[in-house]
């Protein structure tokens, strides 16, 4: 086990920043800390580094517990989401920092950054200053920094937050392939729920100081434990309603309410109704430019609007248009109550 | 015109205008006339006046106290500037008003002040008298001592000589260095400290090699600052200096003198003497300033558009 974390607690103030928290990250993971801003993720990230420390709790790094490290002698790498680049060194000088430091000789240095130039693409940029390099470029070398004295764990926050999308999605690609050559353990923070299925090999979901569930991509998206990584892995539309018989009837709102939660792409439009439960509905909005279609339905019992995903095919041979009176069935519902996964239908 | 850029607030012809009057009214035709009062001297007669062994030492009494006050204040007020930024303490909003009163404050206030505390009588004065020709430290360095008789004598005294200059000049030159360095460490990216610490800086290795480079443009303004205000000190310094002619004399002081020494030669007062020791102190005071600013500038070579 690379990093272990063990019922970490900490506030700042009063506000509980994280709530017994408890982490397991292998030894060559890529882990995701995914979550909305305020859920305790990076400050989990800035406690395995050793920037905060933990009111209650430890955390082990390979198998030495952090505790009393400093964060220089914790061997990590961290990359900042706003670089935090050296601007008055020129690039070479930024990456061979951490082994200037440690007081390595100059030609090991050299070498070393000549290596890490290459890794990162940018063999030719050794004597420019960051201010003269692009975001995306100045992230590749924020990494190389934190990986020159060979780190044993990679930690970043919210690498690619600052990057246009474009960028952002070059570089993530950049990475996993660069994990894949160098295998150093890395735990990375994002609140880009697409960012993490990509990338990461287990995401770690975490709400309000707490983790909600530790899982692959495919899991936490397929097998939510609970409404709260339903809702945040994606879009969804709820209904509220009872199950009778195995069936969500809509529209309860007594104590026995449930709230069933599909995704967009969970349902089939039919002109007539198919199986059960199928519900009419009318067509306000159709956005059908980009790889799916975007449709928008308001449904005729309860008036609510639904967010539905049909291919470009299905779309054509349904040739909807707005205003026009549909069925809607969900092809796939997961229910919970009480923020407790109990089952899907 | 072609190639010309447009701005949103025309008016370049107009500000650049008034700015030249400006400065010619206030600044360039005043010194012009210094230089060209001091032209009605013969070159021997001006070089006879500037060469004097007491304007040589007034010259050299000033930059020199200016200049140990001003490095002085820059290790200070780097500490000061500092502590201001990162630290929260109670009367701490009290703490940085007091540091821009020695702007504000007449310097004869603080000449007076000074002068009494430093005097043989005074709160400091009467514990420094080790100092004085006849203390254990002062005889050291005076003509009789080993260091004085075998190197070369120093006026150590707490009184009357050059320290208490030097201490009036930190005094005047306080807020300068604290000022300059104040916003720029305010807004340096803690992200950048715990970068290097994640690399295994030590803190001297983080404070040395990010910290200090990033603050050092600052830094050398409000240097460069402090050493300007130390060479057109006046007031607290005439307090505090005994004005022993080539020993405790600065250069205004000797102006003064000069204009009010007649010449009975030539009948008249010597205007043009005063004058030519001026331009001397003028040009010398213009050739420093040039020298730290190209320093600054050189320092600025790293700063970041934007990062």
């Amino acid at each position: 086990m690379s990093i272990l974390v063990k019922d970490v607690v900490k506030r700042f103030g009063n506000h509980l920043a994280l709530n017994q928290v408890s982490l397991e990250v292998p030894s060559g993971a890529l882990v995701a800390l995914l979550g909305p801003s305020g859920s305790g993720k990076t400050t989990l990230l800035r406690i395995i580094a050793g920037l905060e420390t933990a009111d209650e709790g430890s955390v082990h790094l390979h198998e030495e517990d952090a505790g009393d490290l400093d964060v220089r002698d914790r061997n990590i790498g961290f990359v900042f989401q706003h670089y935090a680049l050296f601007r008055h060194m020129n690039v070479a000088d930024n990456i061979g920092f951490a082994l200037k430091m440690r007081g390595r000789p100059k030609k090991e240095i050299s070498d070393r950054v000549n290596e890490l130039l290459r890794l990162i693409q940018l063999d030719d940029v050794g004597s420019r200053l960051p201010s003269q390099l692009s975001g995306g470029q100045r992230q590749r070398v924020a990494l190389a920094r934190a990986l020159a004295a060979r780190p044993r764990v990679l930690l970043l926050d919210e690498p690619f937050g600052a990057l246009d999308a474009k960028v952002r999605k070059e570089l993530r690609d950049w990475l996993r392939r660069l994990h894949s050559e160098i295998h150093v353990t890395s735990v990375f923070v994002t609140h880009d729920q697409e960012e993490a299925l990509e990338l990461a090999d287990r995401i770690v979901v975490m709400s309000q100081g707490r983790i909600e569930q530790v899982g692959t991509p495919d899991e936490v998206y397929h097998h939510p434990a609970n409404a709260f990584v339903m809702k945040f892995l994606g879009q969804v539309n709820l209904f509220h309603g009872r199950v009778e018989d195995g069936e969500v009837v809509l529209g309860a709102n007594d104590k026995d309410a449930v709230v069933g939660y599909v995704r967009p792409h969970q349902f089939d439009i039919t002109r007539h109704p198919i199986g059960k439960p199928s519900w009419p509905a009318r067509v306000v909005y159709v956005n059908a430019a980009g790889v799916q279609v975007r449709i928008e339905l308001r449904l005729t019992d309860d008036d609510r609007s639904l967010e539905v995903i049909v291919s470009q095919d299905a779309f054509r041979e349904l040739a909807l248009k707005t205003g026009e009176a549909v069925f809607v069935r969900p092809k796939e519902m997961k229910v919970f109550r009480d923020d407790v996964a109990d089952y899907a239908i | 015109m072609a190639g010309q850029k447009r701005r949103a607030l025309p008016g370049f012809g107009l500000s650049l205008g008034y700015s030249l009057f400006y400065l010619s009214v206030l600044v360039l035709i005043p010194l012009a006339g210094c230089f060209i009062k001091a032209s009605n001297l013969s070159w021997e007669q001006f070089w006879h006046a500037v060469s004097d062994p007491v304007a040589v030492a007034a010259y050299q009494l000033s930059f020199s106290t200016s200049i140990i006050a001003a490095l002085l204040n820059s290790f200070t007020g780097l500490i000061v500037a500092w502590v201001l930024v990162r630290y929260d303490f109670p009367g701490k909003k009290l703490l940085d008003a007091l540091i821009d009163l020695p702007l504000a404050l007449p310097t004869a206030v603080a000449g007076i002040t000074f002068a009494n505390l430093y005097g043989s009588e005074g709160w400091f004065g009467q514990h420094l008298m080790f100092l004085d020709p006849d203390g254990f430290v002062g005889h050291w360095f005076s003509e009789d001592g080993w260091f004085g008789s075998t190197l070369f004598t120093l006026d150590t005294r707490a009184r009357g000589g050059p320290l208490a200059i030097v201490v009036v000049l930190m005094f005047v030159g306080i807020p300068f260095v604290i000022r300059s360095v104040q916003p720029v460490l305010a807004e340096f990216e803690i992200a950048q400290e715990e970068a290097a610490v994640s690399l295994g800086a030590s803190r001297w290795q983080t404070f040395r090699y990010v910290i200090l480079p990033a603050l050092l443009p600052a830094w050398l303004t409000g240097l460069a600052l402090a050493y300007a205000r130390g060479l057109g000190e006046y007031g607290s310094v005439i307090f505090v200096a005994d004005g022993i002619p080539g020993k405790t004399l600065i250069p205004p002081v000797l102006i003064i003198a000069k204009l009010e020494e007649f010449d009975h030669a030539r009948g008249a007062f010597k205007y043009e003497e005063a004058a030519a020791i001026a331009s001397v102190v003028l040009t010398m005071s213009f050739i420093t300033l040039v020298l730290i600013n190209l320093l600054e500038r050189w320092s600025k070579k790293f700063e970041p558009s934007e990062a």
